[in-house]
């Protein structure tokens, strides 16, 4: 063979590794164009979707005053400003309302057939209830607490508003309130020793600079620990349309009192005698609501709490192991401040 | 010795590598990824939800009123997220910015940056116009 023959085909070889490398490259190259370009229009595309979910009341309009499925999924306020959700539809979503949409409703009313769909609401400024010492005494015990606020785990100066709930009496501590630096504020409480099994903090805290920036903060001393929800089960509270549902299993339960709490006000709830359902005062006031109610169970204090709205919550999938775009918003639920996350899963062809 | 003094086919390998060399370069001219154009959508459709959640009753012309810039920024502050920078200017109604220093959160966090301008008029007696620039930019902003 020649040597030149040797030579052609050892250039024709690098010519050839050459393109199959440029080839291959070029192939990789515009695959990832390609997913890119996939990725925008799915991310527009479950994005209209939440903004869909966000401004718009759904079918019917009043879907969420009642137990209603609605045809048409939506969260906002019938006549409402921009971001301006409905205070029983965003309740409707937290899974320990009496009324609380099935997740497959919610997908249904969605029109998502192959989407799996997530939606948490959470307060704009987060409060952190700490037990820091207590003091036992004969007749009265004294807990000192520790109260942080914070907006994206920076502290934050807030105004607090502080209630204790024993033996059915309530009182506000508000005045005992020290501020002690940047988001930080300590007081001490008083509860009688026979008291603390049913005994229960609430705490309301403003941000100094917005008073929309309003969240409450709940803590039992039976379980030494803030509640992020009520652990009573055997006594559970519905709030929707303005009207609380009260559901029991205990049978010789007697409701004695019920409360309604906010950043300025606390008023009496007016309950039935035999019935399951009061009316909940409108309360002029840019605060979430906390109601309790306190009963007597074969001589035992039986109490339990809910939030109005019922924020935080998570609703539908969970996403675990799976893919998640998650799409967030700033809303107003009756003049206050929350933050709500919108989620998708995958969307298949 | 005939072998050894034929240069053609050293010409051709060298002819070769420099070809490859060529079609190799030319792989740079290609983008390796396009710039997602949705980012930066989502980041307005950010900063118009901020503008738009804060102004509900005519809150913002009220602190622009009162002139209490450190209430705005933290207004602004608290409805983005900690990995977003953003730097707010306020115009009267003849474009002349009246905000006395800038209303931002920290240092320039991704050079990808949207503006987004929005109109607001002030509750008071005064009906003053203001158009609030909201500058945004973020780390893993959807």
């Amino acid at each position: 063979m020649p040597a030149t023959s040797i030579d052609t085909f050892l250039a024709c070889t690098v010519i050839i590794t050459a393109t199959l490398i440029a080839t291959g490259f070029l192939f990789s190259s515009m695959q990832t164009s390609i997913n890119n370009t996939k990725d925008i229009n799915k991310n527009s595309y479950l994005q209209s979707i939440a903004e869909q979910i966000i401004t718009n009341p759904g079918s019917p309009t009043d879907w969420g005053a009642s137990n209603l499925v609605p045809t048409d999924f939506g969260l906002a306020r019938s006549t409402s400003n921009s971001y301006e959700l409905d205070i029983d539809k965003v309740s409707r979503l937290n899974s320990q309302n009496y009324f609380s949409l099935r997740y497959a409703d919610m997908l249904k009313a969605s029109k998502l057939n192959n989407v799996a769909l997530g939606i948490s609401a959470s307060q704009v400024m987060s409060i952190i209830i700490q037990q820091t010492s207590d003091d036992n005494l004969k007749t009265t015990n004294s807990f000192n607490f520790t109260v942080s606020t914070n907006i994206n785990s920076e502290p934050t100066n807030a105004n607090l508003t502080a209630y204790v709930f024993a033996n059915n009496v309530l009182e506000n501590i508000t005045a005992d309130i020290q501020n002690t630096e940047v988001g930080v504020n300590n007081f001490a409480v008083q509860i009688p020793t026979n008291a603390e099994d049913n005994a229960m903090l609430v705490v309301f805290a403003r941000a100094s600079f917005d008073s929309r920036i309003t969240s409450y903060g709940v803590y039992s001393f039976l379980s030494a620990a803030q509640e992020i929800a009520p652990s009573n089960d055997t006594l559970v509270l519905t709030p929707i349309n303005y009207t609380l549902s009260i559901m029991t299993n205990l049978s010789d339960l007697t409701i004695q009192n019920g409360y309604i709490l906010s950043f300025d006000h606390q008023q009496t709830l007016s309950l039935p005698e035999n019935g399951s359902q009061c009316l909940i005062p409108k309360l002029i006031d840019q605060s979430p609501y906390v109601i309790i109610l306190n009963g007597v169970n074969n001589g035992t204090y039986v109490q339990t709490w809910t939030a109005y709205p019922q924020i935080p919550l998570n609703a539908g999938s969970s996403f675990s192991g799976s893919e998640q775009n998650v799409f967030s918003y700033t809303v107003t639920i009756n003049d206050v401040l929350y933050k709500v996350e919108i989620s998708f899963g995958d969307v298949t062809p | 010795m005939n072998l050894l003094k034929d240069r053609r086919g050293v010409a051709r390998i060298i002819e070769a590598f420099l070809a490859s060399i060529l079609i190799i370069s030319c792989l740079y001219l290609v983008p390796i990824s396009t710039i997602s154009k949705d980012s930066t959508v989502s980041l307005a459709s950010k900063a118009q939800n901020a503008l738009l959640s804060l102004d509900n009753n005519g809150h913002l012309a009220t602190l622009i009123d009162e002139q209490n810039w450190t209430a705005l920024k933290d207004c602004v502050a608290s409805t983005l997220p900690l990995t977003s920078w953003f730097n707010l200017t306020v115009f009267d109604k003849d474009m002349n910015c009246i905000n006395p220093f800038p209303i931002s959160n920290a240092g320039l966090v991704s050079d990808k940056i949207v503006s987004v301008n929005y109109v607001c008029a002030s509750q008071s007696s005064t009906y003053k116009i203001y158009t609030l620039r909201l500058q945004l930019s973020g780390v893993g902003l959807s």
